[in-house]
């Protein structure tokens, strides 16, 4: 199964100023255990990404493509798409730089009905601690706890 | 739209009456199954166009770029904001429909201004729909959408009394009635109340005209039951000038007020209900049930008269609790010539009013509706859970408290409260208490400064206590007591002001930020401008999807729609005592002949018995 991932950086203006850097990594998960994806990478393109692009972060950052289009007055968007191909279960870390401050975010993707359907996403506005984010990742995805205390 | 006509008859179809009775827990299992097939469809509904960016002119000057769509065919497209003479225009291209351009925002500077105070919501938690479609063809809420509902519409109804030359939507025209059940109703109102972080807590009853249900008080009371704070009734005003009981009833069902079109202060300028206002006034006066009067501005049609309609307000400020002027949304196809003739936006009223109240409410007077979301957040870092806060755009809409003294002087609250600084101070009292300060001592502390940011000499006489002014403030605030601010209501006139968007002035980074919503019949909840701006793919298909055809809803009720028509007796009216009262030292309007009294009703297409 094929796996999008956005790495990107924007330096937005309207509404509202946001510097957004996120950097992507994809892991399937082997048994008990993850282990990360190569992926080839492109560049973005709006009419093959948009709703990909929306689908991960419209609601785990709050940022979509309408924001990203509203913003860049200055021009300052930059993003790299990497086409992951893995198994049935994946696992998505977003290292997430928002005006100064570092979020890690997870989101947990499993086949069902022959397409990969998200189970879990960590978002931003309601944001629980670290340890209670993985424990609940690895009761999902039946992973140690071990697996995901290294990220 | 031929594409989404062919589109419609391939979907399945239901017979309304056959769901109608179901239980509402029945109801949730059966309607949300239509939903994929009820979801606009790309290629079908609209297409997508969004890579080719409009290049700027001579004489403009970037101010961002946006998607929108064409008002042809719904295709999205990238659209630029520019500013041009101290005004924001907004400019798209659609590839099979050609270029557009529309006036956006009317003064730049309060553009900026507005701009400022934006601050985006926590997004909905509960989303109905999967994220499928790009934006605005996915609503439902979908997972990408910033606002929580901070005023739910629910429509009860498209038949209408009134035959307003302008509208397609009510029963006759349409060639359908939508009038949900009221195990309907409650389902839809439940499905409001899930979301998460915040559920609906306000509802605006709307049709068609809500007050042609017989059940419209079992309505307000179902509301109440699902546990809605605030409910008003959006309504011409008709029912209430002739049936001081339904008023009464409304009320006693839990109806907080009503909105009430009112375009203008004579004949010409609001042949809608102009006759029938003062009884309605009245007959809500008995009930003690306040009334918002919301008058839909159009340029070179009534915006000559913003000035004297918040007089009207201020006049009947017993009763009237608001006025919530609409800046017209242009729908259906418009030459640009003619739209230039209508359009007007929001600095371009608060122009007008600061030119019509001799600079007593000046344009820096009003706030965009995000100004208050410290409030939110404060009271979100005191109790540690998410409040209701009013995160729109900022560009959607504006507000203002007023008072005034005896001597008829208008006061805006700007004028003796420091509205920059008292939310400088929330904003920081919350930064402090999330990160940790203890919230006791921070509370105290910004009580201890609030006073500094009220100039009480510079007040109406009635309110020149600052101890009662900030006594209003502290029970907000740290008691979280609300019934201070319906006493602050009562004492005050709030005017808002909301531009609901259109075709051709579309914005989807305004949509994503829409906290006016609709509940509609399969469950799903979608943001005002989208359910009204694209009807074919919103608001007309789902209502007649889940509708009786008109034979047969005559047959069930007994009733003909086409005898359901207004007819006026503007003599009469006029005769009243209280239509006379009602408009004395706002408009003369005795001096108009009575034969331009009817002609203006007619012209509207209100017929008038003589």
């Amino acid at each position: 199964m094929k796996m999008k991932a956005f790495s990107f950086s924007a330096s937005l203006k309207e509404p509202y100023p946001r510097q957004v850097t996120v950097k992507t990594t994809v892991f399937a998960v082997r048994g008990e255990s993850i282990q990360r994806l190569e992926c080839q990478a492109r560049s973005f393109s709006i009419e093959l990404d948009a709703l990909d692009f929306d689908a991960d972060f419209g609601d785990t950052i709050q940022l979509t493509l309408a924001d990203v289009v509203r913003g860049l007055a200055s021009e300052e968007f930059k993003c790299s798409v990497s086409e992951c191909e893995g198994g049935g279960t994946l696992l998505k870390v977003y290292e997430v730089l928002l005006n100064g401050k570092s979020f890690k975010l997870l989101s947990a993707y499993k086949l069902s009905e022959g397409q990969l359907s998200r189970i879990y996403a960590d978002t931003l506005t309601n944001l629980a601690p670290w340890r209670e984010r993985i424990g609940s990742v690895s009761k999902l995805l039946d992973l140690s706890l071990q697996a995901l205390k290294g990220l | 739209m031929e594409q989404v006509s062919s589109a419609l008859t391939e979907r399945p179809s239901v017979k309304y009456s056959e769901l109608a009775e179901l239980p509402p827990e029945e109801l949730e299992k059966t309607l949300k199954r239509y939903i994929p097939s009820l979801m606009p469809k790309a290629g079908i509904d609209y297409k997508v166009y969004p890579g080719k960016r409009p290049e700027l002119r001579e004489g403009e000057r970037l101010v961002a770029y946006t998607l929108s769509t064409c008002p042809h065919c719904y295709a999205l497209v990238t659209a630029v904001l520019y500013e041009k003479e101290g005004k924001v225009y907004e400019r798209k291209f659609c590839p099979e429909h050609g270029e557009f351009e529309e006036l956006y925002f009317g003064d730049y500077a309060t553009y900026e201004r507005f701009r400022k105070w934006q601050r985006d919501g926590k997004g909905v938690w509960t989303p109905n729909v999967p994220l499928n479609a790009l934006c605005p063809y996915n609503c439902g809420l979908c997972p990408r959408h910033k606002s929580h509902t901070a005023l739910l519409n629910i429509a009860v109804t498209n038949r209408c009394e009134l035959r307003c030359w302008y509208c397609f939507f009510y029963a006759v025209k349409a060639g359908y009635v939508y009038e949900p059940s009221l195990n309907h109703i409650r389902f839809m109102l439940r499905e409001a109340r899930k979301m998460l972080p915040y559920p609906a807590i306000a509802v605006q009853i709307t049709g068609g005209e809500p007050l042609l249900r017989d059940d419209i008080v079992d309505i307000v009371r179902i509301a109440r039951e699902e546990g809605y704070h605030h409910i008003q009734v959006n309504t011409e005003g008709i029912r209430l000038a002739f049936d001081s009981a339904i008023a009464i009833k409304l009320r006693e069902a839990g109806t907080n007020v009503v909105y009430m079109s009112f375009d203008g202060v004579t004949p010409y300028t609001n042949p809608k209900n102009h006759w029938e206002i003062p009884y309605a006034l009245d007959n809500l006066r008995k009930a003690k049930l306040g009334a918002v009067l919301v008058p839909t501005v159009i340029k070179g049609y009534n915006l000559h008269e913003v000035g004297a309609i918040i007089r009207f307000g201020v006049k009947h400020a017993d009763i009237v609790r608001g006025v919530n002027m609409q800046p017209v949304s242009i729908v259906g196809r418009v030459p640009k010539k003619e739209r230039d003739k209508l359009r007007v936006t929001i600095p371009d009223v608060l122009l007008e009013i600061e030119k019509q109240t001799d600079g007593q409410i000046r344009r820096e007077d009003w706030y965009p509706v995000p100004t208050v979301v410290p409030i939110s957040r404060f009271v979100e870092a005191l109790r540690g859970r998410p409040q209701f806060e009013l995160t729109t755009h900022f560009a959607c809409g504006a507000a203002t408290y007023l008072f005034w003294d005896n001597g008829g002087e208008l006061v805006p609250i700007t004028r003796f409260v420091d509205v920059d600084g008292v939310m400088q101070l929330l904003d920081k009292a919350a930064e402090e208490i999330t990160s940790g300060r203890n919230k006791y001592i921070v509370t105290l502390s910004l009580l201890s400064k609030l006073g500094r940011y009220v100039d009480a000499s510079k007040a109406p006489k009635r309110f020149r206590s600052k101890r009662k002014f900030l006594s209003y403030i502290f029970n907000i605030l740290v008691k979280h007591d609300y019934s201070s601010l319906g006493e602050f209501h009562y004492q005050t006139l709030f005017l808002g002001m909301m531009h609901f968007q259109d075709p051709y002035n579309y914005d989807v980074s305004r949509v994503q930020r829409c906290d006016v919503h609709y509940v509609m019949p399969d469950g799903r909840i979608v943001p005002f401008c989208t359910f009204n701006v694209f009807p074919e793919l919103y608001r007309d298909r789902v209502q007649k999807f889940f509708s009786y055809e008109i034979e047969e809803w005559e047959k069930q009720t007994g009733k003909k729609l086409a005898e359901e028509v207004y007819v006026r007796n503007v003599k009469k009216l006029m005769e009243g005592e209280a239509y006379r009262r009602a408009y004395e030292g706002v408009a003369d309007v005795f001096s108009i002949p009575y034969e331009e009294h009817v002609l203006a009703s007619k012209k509207f297409g209100i017929p008038v018995a003589e």
